[in-house]
């Protein structure tokens, strides 16, 4: 006997049910692997760019502190400040250097950590007046920034007024959206003042 | 039909690449984090590794008296570091460390620290006015703009004014209670903080017995070093079962490494709070440090055991659980001195502190902030009142007796210098001139450190001296056996770098004469003068960086200025000086 196939006559609703359940089981199998693959990566990118803002901000700012010779209280150190070392500040005195980068003792340079709308700046103020060869900067050293503290501490690690420190201890706390929920990284460091 | 299959296929598709894409995309992102990680560290390690090579540098400088040129690869930990020395001045050496991961040869990171150092003694002068026992004396009108610490008696006029803090420690009798020296082939070193023939000589205690009861407020230990030891603890313990008590240390006080010198000398060292001790019951001097091979103490022993009210013993350590303290055959020579000299500060009318005052009677002064006394009377004070306070511990002074035998041994080393008449371009040291040295008027020249005069310096007016520049940064000393009289308008200048300074000291003893050592007359005379055992009559319209002396007689109308930078001056030095690095000069390239 020949078998053939009717090819007008359709499929059965049998065979529709079980096509449409598989093609809904596997879509919504893709789409929820889709979401949570997005999640995922939304996630571990903003880890890592955290992470890597961490890394880079907390080395500028502990090399910085080793190179200073004081925390000053203030800049300008003279009239009214613009900014304070306090908690959310810091302020690095540092002897200029000439263009050889030998230090010109007595003149002095300064840089300030701030934080604004959720970015830390780096903001250095050399005194070109008196010859300094140090470049001028104001740049951002990282995004999404949710509290920065700076602790000003003694040998013995007691808490001092910020110009009585020999060394300074940072915690950056960073924070961003990812996806649904908040990726949040801390970090703290801690350096001594080389030079004071 | 057949033209509309495969859907599901191309979605799954699309979705497995979309997938695959942010995989490798969290992947990549990953790794990067992971080798900026990794960088981080390193960076770290390599500047690690080039402190390491500035502190071998320092350390091999001194070991070898300035013989070391650096080194070219030295493999340490997971990389390596090398150092270039190079000079920057006659006094001045640059030290360029560079930290390698994994080597020098292709490294993945390298740091390189630069300091520069110094042979020289470090001086720290953290007082406008420093005076010993012979106390200050302020006639009228005197500005000092910043702190006073003395270890005698403050008195003043009318119209004086202290800007910073006033202390007045109290006062040790002129005596010392105990002593024990030696002279002769008695006198052997006794080593601390080395390991000597087996034996871990770490710390070392010398007992003693004071004859009258009191506060001691301040022990003398006769000692010399080799090499550069770091600054140390001595400590006042009691005794028991005639060793000294772990659990019973009655005071702490800091041995400044810099006073102390390659040759043997009596160095001061004072308590953060004087202890009481109890006439004829044994304590103990403790001096407590750590191994070092290369730089370590020596303590005078006197191997005749002259003195009967104490011996000596040493310990591996101290504070351990249950220390082990071992005899050692003869006497360490020391001094104790106790106090009880009554002390006070006392004005007249218009006697202004801005400041703290501390003292043990506080009398007619006006202060700003607050008192810290026995006894206080016609007095206000604008901050708080602190009555039953202790008297302040006396002071060290910044410079030792050591450090100046220590000048005069290296001037006398020198070919002897002449001088008859100031000529023009004139350069006088370094070196030793036997006689007195009359400037006259305007004699301008160059000063070469260390310029010793056996006799007296006299100026009149308008001389200038200036410290050569060769020596950058540093500071320079003008020694003068007998007094120093200078009339108006003299300067003593530095090399015109940082904070170099040229200083005056007279070692003239006013102690027993009360005549004065260095007597400076009226208007325009500047400069820094240290008397160690005399009196500086500083004169009126003067200005002064820093005065240092036993005793100090401010007449009228005179300021001091002190200048911060003054604490950390570091003193081209004698022979046995160390190398050492130049605060504020630590830089990361």
């Amino acid at each position: 006997m020949k078998w053939t196939k009717n090819l007008s006559g359709g499929f059965t609703l049998v065979e529709m049910l079980i096509t449409i359940s598989v093609f809904i089981i596997v879509g919504v199998l893709l789409f929820s692997i889709l979401v949570n693959s997005t999640g995922f990566f939304y996630q571990q990118s903003s880890r890592f760019n955290q992470g890597l803002g961490i890394n880079d901000s907390l080395q500028n700012i502990r090399e910085n502190i080793k190179e200073a010779d004081l925390v000053s209280l203030s800049y300008p150190s003279t009239g009214t400040p613009e900014y304070s070392s306090n908690a959310a500040n810091l302020i690095l005195r540092f002897q200029s250097i000439d263009s050889s980068g030998n230090k010109i003792f007595n003149v002095f340079d300064y840089i300030v950590y701030t934080v604004s709308n959720g970015k830390l700046y780096f903001k250095v103020y050399p005194d070109t007046q008196n010859g300094s060869a140090r470049k001028s900067a104001d740049k951002i050293l990282s995004h999404n920034v949710s509290a920065v503290k700076f602790e000003y501490l003694d040998t013995g690690n007691s808490a001092v007024a910020p110009d009585l420190a020999d060394k300074v201890k940072v915690t950056l706390t960073l924070s961003q959206k990812a996806g649904l929920k908040f990726e949040t990284n801390v970090a703290t460091s801690e350096a001594n003042l080389r030079n004071d | 039909m057949i033209n509309q299959s495969g859907q599901v296929f191309i979605f799954g598709i699309v979705s497995t690449g979309v997938v695959l894409v942010t995989t490798l995309l969290t992947i990549a992102g990953a790794q990067l984090y992971f080798q900026n990680t990794n960088y981080t560290l390193e960076v770290e390690k390599a500047t690690a590794l080039a402190e390491a090579g500035v502190d071998k540098a320092i350390s091999s400088m001194n070991k070898t008296g300035g013989a070391y040129n650096g080194e070219s690869e030295t493999f340490f930990g997971e990389g390596s570091y090398s150092v270039v020395v190079t000079d920057k001045d006659a006094g001045t050496k640059i030290v360029e460390a560079t930290g390698y991961i994994p080597g020098k040869d292709n490294p993945k990171v390298r740091r390189t620290v630069r300091i520069e150092m110094s042979k020289g003694v470090g001086v720290s002068f953290v007082y406008g006015v420093q005076v010993g026992e012979g106390g200050l004396e302020l006639g009228n009108t005197n500005l000092i703009t910043g702190s006073v610490y003395s270890n005698g008696n403050i008195t003043a006029g009318n119209g004086n004014t202290i800007t910073g803090d006033a202390w007045v420690a109290g006062g040790p009798q002129p005596d010392p209670d105990q002593v024990t020296d030696c002279m002769g082939l008695s006198c052997q070193d006794f080593i601390v903080g080395k390991n000597e023939g087996g034996n871990n000589q770490l710390d070392v205690a010398q007992s003693f017995k004071p004859a009258s009861s009191g506060l001691l407020n301040k022990v003398s230990l006769k000692l010399k070093k080799i090499g550069n030891p770091p600054v140390i603890n001595v400590r006042i313990l009691k005794d028991s079962n005639g060793s000294p008590d772990k659990n019973g240390v009655l005071a702490l006080g800091t041995l400044f490494n810099s006073l102390v010198t390659g040759n043997y000398g009596f160095i001061d060292v004072t308590f953060t709070t004087s202890p009481s001790l109890v006439a004829d019951t044994t304590y103990w001097i403790l001096m407590d440090t750590s191994q070092d091979n290369n730089n370590y103490w020596l303590w005078q022993n006197d191997l005749e055991l002259s003195y009967l009210r104490g011996v000596p013993k040493w310990s591996p350590n101290w504070s351990t659980g249950n220390p082990e303290w071992n005899s050692i055959s003869g006497d360490l020579s020391f001094k104790t001195y106790m106090g009880g000299a009554p002390t006070s500060i006392r004005g007249q009318s218009n006697f202004h502190v801005n400041g703290n005052v501390h003292a043990n009677t506080i009398d007619s002064l006006t202060i700003d902030k607050d008192a810290y006394y026995q006894t206080i009377v016609n007095s206000t004070v604008a901050g708080s009142s602190n009555p039953g306070q202790a008297d302040p511990p006396p002071k060290v002074f910044p410079l030792s007796e050591a450090n100046i035998i220590d000048w005069k041994t290296q001037a006398e080393s020198l070919p002897p210098v002449n001088y008859s008449v100031c000529t023009d371009g004139m350069v006088l040291g370094p070196g030793k001139i036997s006689g007195s040295v009359d400037l006259g008027n305007g004699c301008e020249f160059t000063v070469k450190t260390p310029l010793y005069i056996a006799g007296n310096l006299i100026m009149n007016s308008n001389n200038k001296l200036t410290l050569s520049s060769e020596y950058g940064t540093a500071s320079g000393v003008i020694l003068v056996d007998g007094q120093i009289n200078i009339n108006t308008h003299n300067e003593l200048l530095g090399t015109g770098q940082g904070n170099s300074l040229l200083m005056a000291l007279s070692t003239y003893d006013s102690r027993v004469n009360s005549i004065a050592a260095i007597i400076i007359g009226n208007n325009g005379n500047t400069g820094v003068f240290y008397a160690s055992s005399g009196i500086i009559e500083p004169g009126s319209g003067n200005s002064y960086k820093e005065l240092t002396a036993w005793g100090i007689r401010l007449v009228n109308s005179s300021s001091i200025n002190y200048e911060t930078g003054l604490s950390s001056q570091l003193f081209s030095s004698g022979p046995t000086g160390s190398f050492s690095l130049i605060k504020g000069t630590y830089q990361v390239k």
